[in-house]
C-alpha cells in the first residue's frame, strides 16, 4: 500500500514537472543547489589533471609550447588583418543593401564539469550559472562550432542540450549558397539530419552548414556541421542528408557561452 | 561506543552519497550505457539486509535525490526505484535463500524492471530509447552484484553492523 502511494506520487511528479514546467522549473533550480557538491567532487579528477598538466611540465616543454603558440598567434593575426578589411567591406555592402548590421558577440568562457548520466538525452553541465548572467536558450560554442543551448540554469551551473540530442533542431543554411534547412539531432553524437530537403535542392557532400539565425535563438554564421552523405531515394519525397557536427561534442572541455541578439539584452 | 543502530545510520547515508557521486561521474557520451545502476543495487542490498527498518520510503527519497542531482525529470528515478524495491520486498525470503548465481539472475529481473519503468517515463515525456542498448546497464549491473555484495558485506563486518 505504501509502495503504491509513493509510486503514484512519483508518477504524478513526473507528469506534473513536464506539464507545468513554468511553475516547477524555478523550484527545481532552487533545489539544484544540492547537486553542486556532487559536481564539484566528480570534477576533481579533471581539475587535478589540469593542475598536473600546468605545474608538472619541464622547462623545455613550456618553451616549445610557447614557441608554437607564438607561431600560431602570428598566423591568426595575419588572418585577422584581412578580417578587419573584410568586416569593413561587409558593413559597407550591408549598408548599400539596407540590411541590419552584424553585431559582435560577447562571450563568456566556461568549463564543462559534467555529463548527464541519462543515456537517452545529450546534456552537459557547464560551470557558469545565472550569477554570471547565463540564461535559458543561450547558445554554447566550442572552438570549432556550435555545441548546443542552455536549457536549465541555476545560480551555480547550467545544463546544456547538445545539438545532436534527438529533441533538438536548429535552423541552418548552406554556407556556399545560402539554402536554408533545419538540422535535427539524431541521438547519435556524430550525426545531424537535415529535415525536408527536397531532391532538387543544391546540396553537395562537404558543404558547410552554418547557423542561419532564424528562430532568433542562435546567432548568425557559426559553423554547425559538414554534410557527409546525401541519399536521393526516388521513393521518398525528400532527400536524406546527413551532416557531422563541427564542434567536438565529446572532447571539448573549454567552451564559450555567447551573448547576442534579443534574449541577451533582455536577460542583461 | 556507538550503538549498531547509529552505525547503520552512519554507513547507509554515506554509501548512498557515494553511489550518487558514482552515478553522476562524467562518462564519455557514448559510454553512458555502460554505467551500472549502482544506486538501485545498493538499495536492493540494504533492503535485503534490513527489511524491517528499510523499504520503499528510503527508495523514494534516494530516487528524488538522484533526480535532482542528475537533472532528470523529477520523480523519474523515484518511481522506478520504488517499484524495484517493492518487488524486492515481495521476494525477500526467496532472495535471501538463493545462492549467488540465482541472486544475479534475480538482480537482472529487478534492475531490468527498474530500467523498464525508468525508460517508460522517459518515453512518456518524449525521449527515444534504443531498445538494444536498454539491456546494457541491466546486464552490467547484474555483473556488478557479486562485487557490490562482497564490498558491502566487508564494510558491514568492518563496522560490526548487526546481521539483522
Amino acid at each position: 500500500m505504501r509502495a503504491f502511494i509513493l509510486a503514484l506520487i512519483a508518477l504524478v511528479l513526473v507528469v506534473a514537472s513536464s506539464l507545468f514546467r513554468a511553475q516547477v522549473d524555478p523550484l527545481k533550480s532552487q533545489l539544484d543547489v544540492i547537486a553542486v557538491p556532487f559536481y564539484w567532487v566528480t570534477d576533481l579528477p579533471g581539475r587535478f589533471d589540469a593542475w598536473f598538466d600546468d605545474s608538472m611540465v619541464s622547462r623545455e616543454a613550456l618553451q616549445q609550447e610557447n614557441r608554437s603558440l607564438k607561431g600560431e598567434l602570428l598566423i591568426l593575426q595575419r588572418k585577422l588583418q584581412q578580417f578587419a578589411t573584410l568586416a569593413a567591406d561587409n558593413a559597407r555592402l550591408r549598408q548599400l543593401m539596407n540590411s541590419a548590421e552584424l553585431v559582435h558577440d560577447r562571450v563568456l568562457i566556461a568549463e564543462l564539469i559534467g555529463v548527464s548520466p541519462d543515456p537517452t538525452e545529450q546534456v552537459v553541465v557547464v560551470n557558469k550559472g545565472s550569477e554570471q548572467g547565463v540564461f535559458v536558450g543561450q547558445p554554447l560554442l566550442d572552438a570549432y562550432g556550435l555545441m548546443g543551448q542552455v536549457i536549465e540554469v541555476n545560480p551555480y551551473f547550467s545544463r546544456v542540450l547538445l545539438i545532436t540530442d534527438s529533441n533538438h533542431a536548429l535552423p541552418v543554411q548552406i554556407n556556399r549558397n545560402g539554402v536554408r534547412a533545419v538540422a535535427e539531432g539524431s541521438g547519435d553524437l556524430y550525426e545531424l539530419k537535415l529535415r525536408h530537403v527536397s531532391n532538387t535542392v543544391d546540396v553537395k557532400v562537404g558543404d558547410l552548414l552554418v547557423s542561419s539565425g532564424l528562430g532568433q535563438r542562435f546567432p548568425v554564421g557559426y559553423p554547425v556541421a559538414d554534410v557527409i552523405s546525401i541519399l536521393h531515394d526516388p521513393g521518398k519525397s525528400f532527400a536524406t542528408v546527413i551532416a557531422r557536427p563541427k564542434a567536438q561534442l565529446n572532447r571539448s572541455r573549454h567552451v564559450l557561452l555567447a551573448f547576442s541578439g534579443k534574449q541577451a539584452s533582455e536577460a542583461r | 561506543m556507538a550503538t549498531p543502530g547509529s552505525r547503520i545510520r552512519f554507513l547507509l547515508p554515506i554509501s548512498i552519497v557515494l553511489a550518487l557521486i558514482l552515478m553522476v561521474y562524467p562518462l564519455p557520451l557514448e559510454w553512458r550505457w555502460a554505467r551500472p545502476e549502482l544506486l538501485a543495487l545498493l538499495l536492493i542490498y540494504w533492503v535485503l539486509k534490513y527489511p524491517e527498518q528499510l523499504g520503499v520510503g528510503l527508495a523514494f527519497l534516494a530516487g528524488l535525490a538522484q533526480d535532482l542531482i542528475q537533472g532528470s525529470v523529477l520523480g523519474q528515478h523515484a518511481f522506478a526505484l520504488v517499484i524495484a524495491i517493492y518487488i524486492c520486498q515481495l521476494s525477500i525470503q526467496r532472495l535471501r535463500s538463493y545462492g549467488m548465481a540465482q541472486q544475479v539472475a534475480w538482480v537482472i529481473l529487478l534492475v531490468g524492471l527498474h530500467n523498464l519503468f525508468l525508460y517508460w517515463s522517459a518515453v512518456m515525456i518524449g525521449r527515444q530509447v534504443p531498445i538494444l542498448l536498454f539491456w546494457a546497464p541491466v546486464l552490467i549491473s547484474a555483473a556488478m552484484w557479486p562485487l557490490l555484495r562482497g564490498a558491502m558485506d566487508f564494510l558491514r563486518r568492518y563496522f560490526r553492523l548487526p546481521a539483522a
